[in-house]
């Protein structure tokens, strides 16, 4: 037992190294919900770093997770790009119609420059606001959608797909483009405060395209950006599949993998233990309708699965929390992961079968 | 016949191994008998190898868009597969990219249905009108987000509220993530992987299995 709580850096940073912190680490992956802390609708709260830093604040105290999240959302790299955003009453802000129309316009593409782009200069004016409150004691995460999964947003899925089977200059091209603005808006975050870059890839994922295909174009891509990234990252899947991939993921230089909850997570971790660790994999979209008792059994499970080792960090499987979860389920994840998330994990919670359909 | 090669070149990618094998079975049958002996069964092959994880979404969409493009030639010869059959719609409902919807609609094509298209990022209160407009009797419709899952459920509201019967098939990764939202939304059927759509469309016309 340690004598003294640790720090959420110093939890999270034993966790990653396959040490026993003192509790598990847990982040809950919430964007929407300082909206509510502060009273504001989701518009109004994006529009001001200020009210998205106090808003984290605001849950990491109410929580008491380990970590500050500054995505704001998906849509905010392609607006910086050019592309509309779609507010919603109850959900994150969507992109609007791709921006790429014609194929072929990707050979006379260029990148957003970070420092000048309003969507961005928001993020990192909160990284700073967070940085200058927390110092090292909370990691805080920065987020990128990865070279190989934005053009889904630029170009459109299906034209997406059709580019990589049929047009491999033109993705090559693409690739090139966005690698460049991947790494310089990392960087930027790393500078404003952030301490680790999540890099969101679920096209990468086993659901989205075959493994073979990921060796020759995402795994690539991964290496050479994420080796020009000057900081930690955490690879997430963002619900995709990954165990065909694991060994592959281990070897783009990432240090976490955020993993579906369609996957078995106990053995998950087994085939990735040492090599990298591992976030996830409660189920979000149910979560909203989660009582206390089985919150607590889910939570359990997730700990019991994940946690013997170190090399778990306990979130959502999305990377982000839908709007509608309501508090007390929050609640609860954090009650179960402080009272039975401590090492050295109970003898019910040191291993178990969670007998969930998974893959 | 022959589903697995048919399955086997609509994975590879090979165009010419797909329409060649079409082609020589649309000699010797109708194709109505084509669509419901080849194309149907390998189409739901191929979804439920998706939902078990054993292939991936990016080759559904291909095997899909090849199989439309490999019938077209026989569709511009031999006309309509199904000159009778019930009014279809089709829709991703607030969201812009997602892949769901096309593979769904490439399946719907290629069993001999003819879905009016009512595009992507349509909001349910414009949706309401266009499926008065068009008597549209079952609609397809594909979600990414949670938000435009639920949003399914104002629907439902909407087309009440007007006593439009209009029955509502939905899918995408919301339903596929929590069982139970099909039903709170008010759905009618919910499908798990495109390959599943002629069977429900069997279910709520109470057709045969192949419709």
């Amino acid at each position: 037992m340690f004598e003294k709580e640790m720090t959420p850096s110093q939890r999270v940073h034993a966790a990653v190294s396959f040490q026993e912190p003192d509790r598990v680490p847990f982040f809950l992956l919430l964007t929407m919900h300082g909206a509510k802390e502060l009273g504001l609708s989701i518009r109004d709260y994006f529009s001001k770093a200020e009210y998205v830093a106090e808003g984290q604040l605001r849950l990491q105290a109410k929580y008491r997770h380990d970590c500050l999240y500054t995505f704001f959302y998906a849509a905010v790299e392609v607006e910086a790009w050019g592309s509309d955003v779609l507010y919603v009453e109850n959900g994150p802000p969507n992109a609007g119609a791709p921006l790429i129309r014609q194929k072929e316009d990707i050979l006379s593409l260029s990148p957003p420059n970070v420092d000048k782009a309003p969507s961005l200069i928001k993020v990192l004016r909160t990284q700073e606001m967070l940085k200058a409150k927390v110092g090292s004691q909370v990691p805080i995460i920065g987020v990128v959608i990865s070279p190989f999964s934005l053009p889904v947003m630029q170009l459109g899925f299906d034209r997406y797909i059709e580019l990589l089977y049929e047009n491999p200059d033109l993705f090559e091209r693409l690739m090139t483009i966005n690698e460049k603005f991947c790494v310089e808006w990392a960087n930027a975050q790393l500078r404003a405060g952030a301490t680790t870059i999540c890099y969101f890839d679920p096209v990468s994922s086993s659901t989205i395209i075959p493994p073979d295909m990921y060796l020759r174009t995402g795994f690539p891509v991964a290496q050479r950006t994420l080796a020009k990234i000057k900081g930690p990252t955490a690879t997430h899947m963002a619900s995709g599949i990954c165990r065909p991939i694991m060994d592959q993921l281990a070897l783009t230089g990432t240090k976490i993998v955020g993993v579906s909850g369609a996957e078995n997570l106990g053995a998950l971790k087994k085939s990735s233990s040492g090599k990298v660790a591992l976030m996830g994999n409660l189920n979000g979209i149910e979560m909203r309708r989660w009582d206390a008792k089985h919150t607590e059994e889910v939570v359990r499970n997730a700990i019991a699965q994940g946690g013997p080792g170190g090399g778990y960090i306990l979130s959502d499987a999305h990377g982000e929390i839908p709007f509608q979860v309501p508090d007390e389920v929050l609640v609860t994840i954090s009650e179960t992961v402080h009272k039975h998330g401590q090492y050295p994990l109970e003898a019910g919670d040191r291993s178990g079968s969670d007998g969930t359909e998974q893959r | 016949m022959e589903i697995e090669a048919f399955i086997h070149a609509l994975l590879a990618l090979d165009r010419l191994r797909a329409a060649s094998i079409l082609r020589e079975l649309a000699d010797r049958f109708t194709l109505l008998e084509v669509t419901e002996a080849l194309i149907i069964p390998a189409l739901s092959q191929i979804g439920e190898r998706w939902a078990r994880g054993d292939i991936s979404l990016a080759e559904q969409y291909m095997g899909g868009r090849i199989c439309e493009d490999a019938l077209k030639p026989l569709l511009s010869q031999q006309g309509a597969i199904r000159p009778s059959q019930p009014r279809l719609g089709i829709v991703a409902l607030q969201d812009y990219h997602l892949l769901g919807k096309k593979i769904v609609l490439s399946c719907l094509r290629s069993a001999g249905f003819a879905p009016r298209d009512f595009g992507q990022g349509a909001s349910a209160t414009a949706l309401v009108e266009q499926v008065a407009t068009e008597r549209i009797e079952i609609l397809f419709i594909s979600t990414l987000m949670l938000p435009s899952a639920l949003a399914v459920k104002s629907l439902r509201s909407m087309l009440d509220n007007r006593q439009l019967t209009t029955k509502l098939v939905v899918g995408g990764a919301p339903f596929i993530f929590d069982s139970q939202l099909w039903l709170e939304v008010g759905a009618d059927a919910m499908g798990k992987s495109a390959g599943d759509v002629v069977r429900i469309l069997a279910q709520l016309t109470g057709e045969s299995a192949n419709v």
